[in-house]
């Protein structure tokens, strides 16, 4: 399984204002939604064929996802187990977006990896919880998905899951990964028993921001 | 201090057999020289700047280091840390040339962390061994360039051993990186922040290849 991440365009729980949004399941800028037209572009351009659409099911994800879709030429399957670090309750339910946590620990995954996230409102994950649901998702994907394609839009914290997993990397982690707004990630999952299972591809891939001059 | 690891070019062994090369230490192919020179135009075009440029005591790095000094106009440091596995004594030191492997075992480090790599010299570096001297060198870098920019030029193993510290992950791995001949990856070394130790940036960029068709 051939499996690239895409995050999201840029929105405005991006910006600095994101606290004065009423609600943190905010939609894509028009800079966002120019990064995500640019990789459209880029994927009719270089003829990028996928197997698998798949879809984290906050709105910056899902509009992204739209811009995106005419070049994929597939129905996207919607999963909120991707969806961004702390928008899902440990036992899986989707937050409103209203409701989100705003209160931030000040402790991040290296040296709270098992503290909610947020400390205003009730059971909000962990960073633990929030790889774990990540990581069901991959194997999920790869019983799914032998030998295909999958082309995966999520978040940032999402594809630093993926590497923490893919990893095997503890729980007091002492690296953190960096992505820019539509830039995609490739990890490749193979099932033979001489190698490592996964291989790292490419990560924060951004040439479609370069050639539309949005870097 | 943030770490810029650029592959080398193409050289002879990684074009088909090794097995009838005179020397395992082979230089540039014709490609290589392109995909290096296409890297130091890239570098210049960005105006690119840098503290420090360090390379692998093997030819087809050093030789790829040459276009990068062009590039930064700085002084190419030596070290043989930077090796590819197999080709260092346990003590870190260079091999000498007529003394380099060429027969390697068959099981990878996912499986045999701590096993002879080549099969065919006596008491030679095994993957965790060869972490090690990466491990030193990556210590030494943090320790004498903070907050400078850093590139090293050396090789596959390397930047697959950089990730396995980085993310500090136990012998026996369950993934391994990708990097194209002149690829770049970039990694920030971050103490001072509360934060994770390292950042993972890139990995694999290779915008000057893809601009110049030299894939």
């Amino acid at each position: 399984m051939l499996l690239t991440v895409i995050r999201h365009g840029q929105s405005f729980t991006n910006l600095k204002t994101w606290h004065t949004l009423k609600n943190l399941d905010a939609g894509l800028t028009e800079t966002g939604q120019q990064q995500a037209q640019a990789l459209h572009d880029w994927f009719i351009a270089n003829e990028t064929v996928a197997d698998v659409l798949i879809t984290s099911t906050l709105k910056r994800t899902l509009e992204t996802t739209a811009i995106l879709q005419p070049a994929l030429k597939l129905e996207p399957i919607p999963d909120h187990r991707i969806r961004e670090i702390p928008t899902v309750s440990p036992s899986g339910q989707p937050l409103d977006g209203e409701n989100f946590g705003r209160e931030y620990a000040s402790d991040w995954a290296n040296k709270a990896p098992f503290v909610p996230r947020c400390s205003d409102i009730e059971g909000a994950e962990s960073w633990m919880h929030f790889r774990t649901r990540v990581g069901q998702f991959m194997d999920d994907m790869v019983a799914a998905y032998h030998g295909q394609r999958v082309y995966v839009v999520a978040h940032g914290g999402v594809i630093s899951a993926i590497f923490d997993n893919i990893f095997n990397v503890g729980p007091y982690r002492r690296a953190d990964v960096h992505n820019y707004n539509t830039s995609w990630s490739r990890f490749e999952y193979r099932n033979k028993h001489d190698r490592e299972q996964w291989l790292l591809w490419e990560h924060n891939r951004t040439d479609h921001l370069r050639d539309a001059g949005l870097l | 201090m943030r770490l810029t690891i650029i592959r080398h070019g193409q050289s002879d062994v990684n074009v088909g057999s090794w097995k009838h090369l005179e020397t395992m230490d082979s230089a540039l192919t014709e490609k290589g020289q392109l995909q290096a020179a296409a890297l130091r135009d890239w570098l210049i075009a960005r105006d690119e700047q840098a503290d420090a440029l360090y390379a692998s005591t093997m030819r087809r790095a050093h030789e790829t280091a040459h276009y990068i000094h062009e590039a930064l106009g700085l002084d190419i440091q030596v070290d043989d840390r930077i090796r590819e596995i197999g080709n260092s004594a346990l003590d870190g030191r260079a091999l000498p040339e007529t003394d380099l492997p060429r027969v390697f075992n068959m099981n990878k480090p996912d499986k045999a962390p701590f096993a002879h790599r080549g099969l065919d010299i006596d008491n030679g570096e095994s993957w965790m061994h060869f972490r090690t001297r990466i491990g030193q060198f990556m210590d030494d870098l943090a320790r004498q360039h903070q907050r400078q920019r850093v590139y090293v030029v050396a090789h596959g193993g390397v930047i697959s051993a950089m990730f396995d510290n980085v993310f500090n992950v136990g012998p026996y791995r369950q993934a391994r990186t990708h990097s194209h001949n002149t690829g770049w990856s970039r990694f920030v070394h971050q103490r001072t922040s509360g934060r994770e130790t390292w950042q993972v940036r890139f990995h694999n960029r290779i915008d000057h290849l893809i601009e110049k068709d030299l894939l």
